[in-house]
This record gives C-alpha cells, structure tokens and sequence, in this order.
C-alpha cells in the first residue's frame, strides 16, 4: 500500500471539508463520499470527482477503501465504525467517538478484535501550546496534581440549531455543548490532568430552546483528591478558553493561544514543612520546553493517520482509547446532572445507557426553517477551502 | 478638626504596619497603640512617640482619639469595634470585620446608632485594575449577569501557621484561607458581580497541619439563575488571583491584575433569537474605560476613612458591604460542614450554633514558632 484510500461518510457538514483535506494529503487518496442525501452526494461526488453513496455499506462492503473517516452526526459513529472494523476498514472517527460511553468502549473493542486502527479527530492535540503543555506534563513538570481548572466558551445563534433537525435534540446529537462544541477542550484537559474519579455536575438549558444543555459546569475530585472544576457554554462571547493545571512541582496555564509553564522548586509538599521564615513562599521558575515546529490542524490528523496505517509512524494522535476520556467525562456529566448525584469514574455504561434511553424516548425532531449544510467557516477558512 | 486623631488596637502583626503608615497620610495622627502583649505594646508605642496600653478599653477611653483602626486577630474585632462606637469613636476595621455574620450585623447596627463612620480594610479597592472593571459594571457594560468565576490562590507554609497560637483555629481565627487570606478576594467578587443568592461549597484541609482548611471551592447560583464558582487556597505557588463576569453585554475579566473589557453588540440573547445565519456570533468590541488617578494601598483607605469623618467624603469600603464576605465565607463554611446548599443572607442562628461547635473541638496547638512580623510584601 502506497497511499491510503479513503472514504468519507457524512459529507453534510465537517466532512466535506475532510474530504479536500484527503486530496491534499500525499499518503492518501480520495476514493469515495457518502451521504445519506441523494442530493448532497451528487454535488459533493462532483466537486471533488469520486463516486458518491447514500449508503456507508457500499462503501465499505467492496474492499475498495482502505479506511474510512466518519463525520455523520455523533449517533451514527457506532454503527459506522462498527460496520467497518467488520469489513477490515480502519476508521478515523470525527469527535465524539460517539454518544454513549457504551458504544465508544464497544468501537474500541471492534477495532482491537479486527486488527484496524481507530483514530479520533482531536485536532487540538496538534497545536504548540497545548503539544507545549503536554510536553511539560509527560516530563513530570507539573509532579502530583493539586488543582485543576478548564474553562470554555463558545456562542451559537438559535438559527445555528434550527439549521438541522437533529441538532439540538437527544435523539439526534445525545447531548448538547458537551457533545459538540467541548470534546476537543474535554479531551486537552484529560490528556493534561488525566480523568477524575468523582463528578457532581449540572447541566442547564438558559438561552436557547433545545432539549439538550446549552450550559455544563462540574466540580470534579482526581483519584489523588485533588479538585477540579470545568465549565462549557454555547452562550458566551468573547471567548473563554483557559486551562489551569497546578500540580506540587508546576504549574501549566493556557489562555487562548499563550501557554505558560511553571516549574516550583522545591516541590509544594516537601518545601510547606522545611521553611523556617514564616512569609517565605517556594521559588518558582519558567519552563521553557520546546516542540518541533509541525503540520497543525485536522490535516496532520489524517496524514498521521495514514502514515500509522502506511508504517511510516508509530503512534496515532490521537488513539481511540484516548477518545474515550472526553466521552466518559461528558457522559459522567450528564447523568450526573439529571439523576441530581455524584458520579464515579469509570462510568457505569448500563446506567448512561438506561437514562440516554429516558431522553431519547421524549425527543422530538427540531422544526428546521431552512436546512443549511455548511462547514463552520472559521474552520473552511484555515483550511482555505472558503465555500458556499 | 483638621486631623482624626488615631489609635491602633492589635499592633503585632498588620498593627504595626498600620502604625508605620500614619505618617503618609496627613489626613491622620497616631495618637495611642494599644496590644495584649505589654512588650509589643511598648516598643510600638516607643517607636513612634505615643501612649500605649494593653487594654483596648483604657486606650479607647482615654479621651486622645477620635478614631481607631482594629487590627487584633479577628474573633475580637467585633468587640472592640462595638466598644469604640459606644464611647464615640469611628473605626476601620482590619477585613474581615467579623467572622460571625450575626456579629457583622451588630457591629453595623452600633454604627449606625452611635451615628459614626464605620470602614473596612479592603485596600484591593483602590487598585487600578479593580477600579476600572468596577466602574466598567457600574457603566453597565457587562449588563444581565450570566457567569462569574474567581480563582484565589495563596501560599502558606506550615511555619507561618504555626507562628501563633491564635492562626488557623477555630477558636483564634474561625476559619482558614475564607476568613484571613480570601477576605479581599471575596470582598473584590462581590464588588463585582454582587453577592450570589445560593453556595454549595466544600472546604478541606489538604497540605497543612491545621484545624481550618487551606482550601475552599463553591458553586454559587445568583438571583437571577446565573451560575459562579469560586476557589481559594494558601496551597499554591505560583499564586493565581482571577475574576471573571460574564453578562449578556459584555465580559469584565481581571487577570493576575490585567483588566480586560469587552462589549457584545448586540446583547447575547437578543442575538441569540434575531441571527439568521447559522454560523454567525455577536461583534465584540475592547472598551476604555477611565478611572481618575488614584494611589492605592492601605493608607489610600485609611486617608479615605479620615476624609469621610472630616469632611464626608464616600467611603472607599463602607461596614454595610464589608460584610459581604463574611457572609460568603461563612455561607462556604456552613455549607460545606452540613453538607448542603445554603441560601444568603446567612441563618444567623445556625451559624452560630455551628461555629460554636466548631470552637467546642478546636484543640490547643502542639507546637507554636511565636513569630509576630507583618507580611513583609505589604510593610515593603
């Protein structure tokens, strides 16, 4: 195998972008796209000039793909990956890995079971401040975790739910920001501070009218009985995105784009019983480490897939495994909210399953004005695929 | 009256630096110091010349003061407060003015009767960043409340814990980080984005050996349905101090002293209904906004509290809002030992009973430095 050939399923939003992104990548191919509307599938089959399906079997029953990258909305990822492990097609899962923690564990599983690789869009992974902080984690900077802290803002007009029927809905998305806008911040936070043990969460719908969260906020415990507290909206400008990870050794914040690491000598714990003066505090110090300069974005997800899957490198960026965390740190969320309790880690899937079952069952398709099918142009436009 | 004349009860600690202060502010003279401890009581008297005394009473009665500044530890500031009003004197309280909300309100209600001018130390106040974002939400800039955050962390090691008898115990202090380190942090929060309506909080003792805790963290709701929270701890090197208000017209955020304004045009939520395009957000816009020139610290308060007795300018931090924190702190504390969401204003009577309780099984220390030395960052 020279280059991987790819299919795209789910080409409504997100993954025509992905699409382009394939064409563009040296160690893959484009070979088809898929989308359950006819017509979407022939403009899209078009444009970019490969064959289109409406049904992702198709795609995947002929052996004419090597792997598979899925971008329908959240609650079809299972059963598409699924499907795929069983046809030997690798898969590279847009985020959430899926709805429910249960079906995540259960792609984890097909994938290990089939020998395939599943890999999750977690592009954020690759940009420097958070390659950056990473860094300064995996090198023990930050020493036993004492505190830790995420914050995320986004802003959605009601015009942005009323685009598709299943947005906003517990049948159509299984959740609200959690599920769609804060994987990607969830899942930085998780590879910083790792998953917590304990989550008493709320959830709360204040300025749209969607069945599902447009507001999450949970106090968190760490197995260590560090605390931690992380908040989402959908109803906020300007912007917060501010991590804080403070650990007995250092200290990692990240506001917006600037990342600043700092290193405690000597560690909190060991330094709060030597000091004699009553007013002295540890010395502290930057950190300054230092990641290679490297393809950023959703692009350097693909291509990292396909070199993995090609031989030509080790380890996936993001590995479905990991994929994990943020779901279950959502999940846990939820259930906590609604069953009005304090949430063990690892979650219990039957019991996600049983209340995601409660939620679906009064769900009701959204009244959609006028669909739109359109790539969240801030995100077209540094992919320089401007469209529409 | 051309200068009120002061006197300094609780002169070991902060006192002292009080006392070294009174001669940047023209508006004042040190005229007696008054401490438990006659050494202390007499050098600090020596040093600048005044009468000194071990009882706050005979230093209150002794006719030289119309004004004094409580700095003691802070179970005692009620009563010497409450004393100085009942003979007349106006007082500046070191924060938090109680640690007891029912005894905040008798210490405002002695105020008020004894119709003299009651402050308190909260010298956050005066500082530019805190200004310009408090005259920005005065402004209206951050319009209907949606979120707020603040992120206090200190440092504390053991040995400044252990330098007194009296710190973190229930009995000699009524609290850890909420009542001593958090005081201005708290106050500045609600300065800010108002006091919240409900708390449900935790407090823990994680990394000293001490009675009260070194680490508070709550969930607030505020009367209109908007979510806060707030953390504080003596745990932490490098220290964080971070305020966030969100609202439906703009953000105030004040970032380890770094103010930024933006505003939402137009409001979120008329946004949030009008916008046709789906992928389309509100303009937001940095705001400048003026504040006059002012220098800030303790002795800013202290000249503000002299110029409000002599001339009746506005206090910079009036007694009836230095009890915002207390009502926070003790909000936190009862919320986190009964295990339940509390509603403020505070239940006097079942914090009351609580601190007692608490008091009833604070232990003696086993080990005391006996260090008094006021933070040297704030006597430099």
């Amino acid at each position: 195998m020279e280059r991987v050939r790819f299919a795209v399923v789910g080409v409504g939003g997100m993954g025509v972008a992905h699409a382009h992104l394939i064409q563009r990548t040296e160690e893959a191919q484009l070979v088809a796209v898929c989308s359950a509307s006819a017509e979407r599938t022939r403009q899209v089959s078009q444009q970019l000039g490969v064959p289109g399906f409406t049904d992702y079997r198709e795609v995947l029953d002929r052996k004419r793909v090597d792997a598979v990258l899925i971008a329908t909305p959240h609650p079809l990822h299972a059963e598409i990956a699924e499907y795929a492990f069983e046809h030997g097609v690798h898969v590279l899962c847009e985020k959430p890995l899926a709805v429910s923690i249960s079906e995540g564990r259960r792609m984890v599983d097909s994938a290990r079971r089939h020998g395939c690789l599943l890999g999750a869009m977690l592009q954020m992974r690759t940009e420097k401040p958070f390659r950056l902080a990473r860094k300064a984690v995996e090198e023990g900077v930050l020493g036993d975790l004492l505190r830790a802290h995420m914050l995320a803002t986004w802003c959605r007009s009601q015009a942005y739910y009323q685009s598709a029927s299943w947005r906003g809905t517990w049948a159509g998305e299984g959740g609200g920001v959690l599920l769609n806008q804060a994987p990607h911040h969830l899942d930085i936070f998780c590879w910083l501070a790792g998953l917590p043990c304990k989550v008493t969460a709320q959830t709360r719908t204040r300025y749209h009218s969607i069945e599902v969260e447009d507001e999450a906020f949970a106090v968190l415990e760490y197995p260590n009985g560090a605390h931690g507290y992380l908040y989402v909206n959908v109803s906020e400008v300007p912007p917060t995105r501010y991590f804080e990870v403070t650990g007995e050794r250092g200290k990692v914040v990240i506001a917006g784009e600037q990342v600043t690491v700092t290193r405690i000598v000597p560690p909190i714990t060991e330094y709060m019983r030597q000091a004699q003066d009553m007013w002295e505090v540890p010395a502290t110090e930057p950190w300054h480490g230092d990641v290679s300069e490297g393809q950023t974005g959703h692009e350097a997800v693909i291509r990292n897939f396909a070199r993995v899957l090609l031989g030509q490198e080790e380890a996936l960026i993001a590995p479905g495994e990991e994929a994990l965390w943020s779901l279950e740190l959502a999940n846990a969320m939820i259930l906590s909210a609604k069953r009005g309790k304090s949430v063990h880690l690892p979650l219990d899937a039957q019991e996600y399953d049983a209340l995601l079952a409660e939620l679906r069952a009064s769900s009701q398709p959204r009244q959609v004005m006028q669909e739109v099918r359109r790539t969240d142009p801030s995100i077209a436009r540094t992919i320089r695929l401007e469209q529409d | 009256m051309d200068r009120v004349r002061i006197g300094i009860i609780g002169v070991g600690g902060m006192g002292s630096a009080h006392a070294k202060m009174m001669s940047e502010v023209g508006e004042v003279q040190l005229c007696a110091v008054a401490d438990v401890d006659p050494d202390v009581a007499k050098q600090v008297g020596e040093q600048y010349g005044v009468p000194y005394f071990t009882d706050y009473r005979q230093c209150i009665d002794s006719g030289l003061l119309d004004a004094v500044i409580v700095a003691t530890s802070h179970p005692v500031h009620p009563e010497v407060a409450e004393y100085a009003f009942s003979k007349g004197l106006h007082v500046l309280t070191e924060k938090p003015m109680a640690i007891n909300p029912v005894e905040a309100d008798r210490m405002i209600e002695s105020a008020r009767r004894a119709g003299k001018v009651f402050a308190v130390m909260f010298q956050m106040r005066t500082e530019r960043p805190y200004r310009i974002a408090r005259q920005a939400i005065q402004d209206g800039i951050v319009g209907e409340l949606m979120r707020t955050e603040m992120v206090a962390a200190y440092y504390r090691n053991q040995a400044y814990y252990d330098s007194a008898e009296w710190r973190a115990t229930w009995v000699g202090e009524g609290g850890g980080v909420l009542v001593n380190q958090a005081p201005h942090a708290l106050d500045m929060f609600c300065w800010l984005a108002g006091l919240p309506s409900k708390v449900t909080a935790s407090t823990r003792t994680r990394l000293h050996e001490i009675e009260v805790e070194d680490e508070a963290f709550a969930v607030l709701e505020y009367a209109n349905g908007a979510h806060g929270y707030l953390y504080t701890t003596t745990n932490e090197a490098p220290g964080t101090t971070r305020f966030e208000i969100a609202g439906d017209k703009g953000k105030v955020v004040v970032n380890n002293g770094q103010v930024l304004i933006r505003r939402v045009v137009p409001p979120i939520r008329e946004f949030t209904l009008s916008a046709t395009d789906m992928w389309s957000g509100p303009k937001t816009e940095p705001v400048e906004v003026e504040v006059e020139d002012m220098p800030a610290g303790h002795a800013q308060v202290t000249r503000n509290f002299a110029r409000a007795i002599l001339y009746g300018e506005p206090l910079l931090s009036p007694g009836e809002e230095g009890i915002w924190c207390v009502e926070l702190a003790s909000g936190i504390i009862l919320s986190s030992k009964r295990s339940k969401t509390v509603t403020l204003p505070v239940d006097r009577a079942e914090y009351d009973a609580l601190l007692k309780e608490l008091r009833a099984n604070s232990k003696p220390k086993r080990r005391v430095l006996g260090q008094r030395v006021s933070d040297p960052n704030i006597v430099r």
